[in-house]
């Protein structure tokens, strides 16, 4: 007999009322099959009714996100070899809710992303539309905010954080991630404007520093450092308005 | 552009929300070691309390101090004292890698950040041992 | 619940305290636990620099006055916002309202403490 893999899916059904419940798949098991090929798998050859997100296969669209034996991880590319012969229970992201069984809503977290403004701002508007401009930027600037460019937005770290999960008003690891790349990144000059959303209560200060965001980032972003520098520009700039004669922000 | 939806889209409402429960920090050996970590901040105020009562004990006369001093040296305050040690020096590695991560970029990396912390504090340590005492 | 709203909207100052407290308790905290706590309990260390005339006689220098105020006053609000925070995220039910209250205003009462205790050593 073949060699097979047990996957448990964790399934949601909004048709069929409010129940969420595992349920178990036997599969054959390749060695060079990700969870993603064994979703398709199952999806194809098994059960036409199950859902999830996937598009590009090579952990660059951010769309395949799951819990994976509680960790949240990109399909496409954590592979059955890593835990065959154990079983492997997928669960959707954490700390958001679900649409159909793999499918969550990030509604929310598209809101907050486009609540930080994560373009590049000038102060002159004209900047913005003239495309003869060109900004130059040395290695070192580019350096600078590289790392926290990398954000592909397929919000593991969401699903990671405990404190997104206990108080869904918090703006969360990417969203600052991604304010600190906008922040430093020279040619930008927005660093005002995202201050009252990042600097606000329900920003960098509801960060409890598990760290367990940069940990399952695929990408290599590490929001909770850019986080906790955040929360020492925001607290610089505070003493620096309120000694200004501001009530501070 | 700038005012962000609040609500999920409309066909989106019949959504299935998780609860959490309270041991949610229990599943996961980062989250245990975080809440040794937040509780270690228990340890840290008990010890400025600690100091707070000897310098009392202090403005008190020399009567309240040697009967503080002889307690203080008793087995029962240097067992208290043990565990208050431990908790923070648990709170100082902590302390010391979080610092590297957030000051360590550029030429200077996160371990060579926490190596600086280390040294200067084993200067303190020496500085208090021989300024303080 | 105005207070409330008042004290939440000085998180900056007070993760700058909780910031602060934590150096303190990182860098010194060790050392005084260990010499005062352990090795002179355990004999190791002569107990005569802890007798009354000689920790006194520390005392009067108002440099290590300042010091000591330091040492007791940062590492308390370090506290009150680790342990605020920590309370809110296990959800304690009504408390959790005036947590930041009761942390923050614990912590400033026994600072308060702290300062008149070192101006009576004054």
């Amino acid at each position: 007999m073949a060699e097979q893999i047990k996957l448990t899916i964790w399934r949601y059904n909004p048709d069929t009322g409010d129940e969420y419940k595992p349920q178990t798949f036997i599969i054959p098991y390749q060695k060079d099959w990700s969870i993603l090929d064994a979703l398709n798998h199952i999806k194809a050859e098994v059960d036409g009714s199950l859902s999830y997100r996937w598009s590009c296969r090579m952990a660059i669209c951010g769309s395949c996100g799951m819990m994976v034996n509680g960790t949240p991880r990109l399909t496409c590319s954590t592979y059955l070899n890593e835990f065959y012969p154990n079983e492997i229970t997928l669960e959707p992201l954490a700390n958001f809710p679900i649409i159909k069984d793999l499918v969550v809503d990030l509604t929310d977290f598209m809101d907050k992303l486009r609540s930080v403004k994560p373009w590049i701002i000038r102060e002159n508007k004209k900047d913005e539309e003239d495309t003869s401009n060109e900004y130059l930027q040395t290695p070192a600037q580019m350096e600078s905010y590289y790392q926290q460019s990398l954000c592909i937005n397929c919000t593991l770290c969401y699903a990671a954080c405990p404190a997104y999960g206990l108080h869904s008003d918090f703006l969360g690891p990417a969203a600052i991630a991604l304010t600190y790349r906008y922040n430093n990144d020279s040619r930008d000059q927005g660093r005002g404007d995202r201050r009252k959303v990042v600097a606000a209560e329900n920003g960098v200060w509801k960060c409890p520093v598990v760290g367990d965001c940069t940990e399952v980032c695929p990408k290599h972003v590490d929001p909770s450092a850019a986080i906790q520098r955040t929360k020492v520009n925001s607290a610089v700039s505070w003493f620096f308005s309120f000694l200004k004669g501001g009530k501070g922000e | 552009m700038n005012t962000p939806n609040t609500s999920p889209s409309p066909e989106v409402t019949r959504t299935y929300r998780r609860l959490i429960p309270n041991t949610w920090w229990l599943k996961q050996r980062s989250t245990i070691l975080f809440m040794i970590r937040e509780w270690s901040s228990v340890f840290v105020a008990l010890y400025a309390i600690c100091l707070l009562g000897q310098l009392w004990a202090l403005s008190e006369g020399p009567e309240r101090y040697n009967a503080l001093l002889a307690k203080s040296l008793s087995g029962g305050s240097l067992l208290l004292h043990l565990v208050m040690g431990a908790f923070v020096l648990y709170h100082m590695v902590t302390w010391f890698k979080i610092s590297g991560r957030i000051f360590g970029s550029g030429p200077l990396s996160p371990g060579a950040v926490t190596a600086v912390n280390y040294v200067v504090w084993i200067a303190a340590s020496i500085g208090v041992f021989y300024w303080i005492f | 619940m105005c207070l409330i709203k008042f004290i939440k909207s000085l998180e900056p100052l007070w993760w700058s305290l909780f910031g602060l407290g934590g150096a303190i308790a990182a860098f010194l905290f060790p050392a005084h636990i260990l010499i005062q706590g352990v090795l002179i309990p355990a004999g190791i260390l002569p107990k005569d620099m802890l007798q009354y005339e000689n920790f006194a006689g520390l005392l009067s220098s108002p440099i290590v006055r300042i010091y000591f105020l330091a040492l007791i006053v940062f590492p308390l609000y370090h506290a009150a916002h680790r342990i605020r925070m920590t309370l809110e995220d296990l959800r304690i039910g009504w408390l959790n309202a005036i947590l930041p209250l009761l942390c923050y205003g614990g912590a400033t009462t026994i600072s308060i403490a702290a300062v008149v205790v070192i101006l009576r050593l004054s």
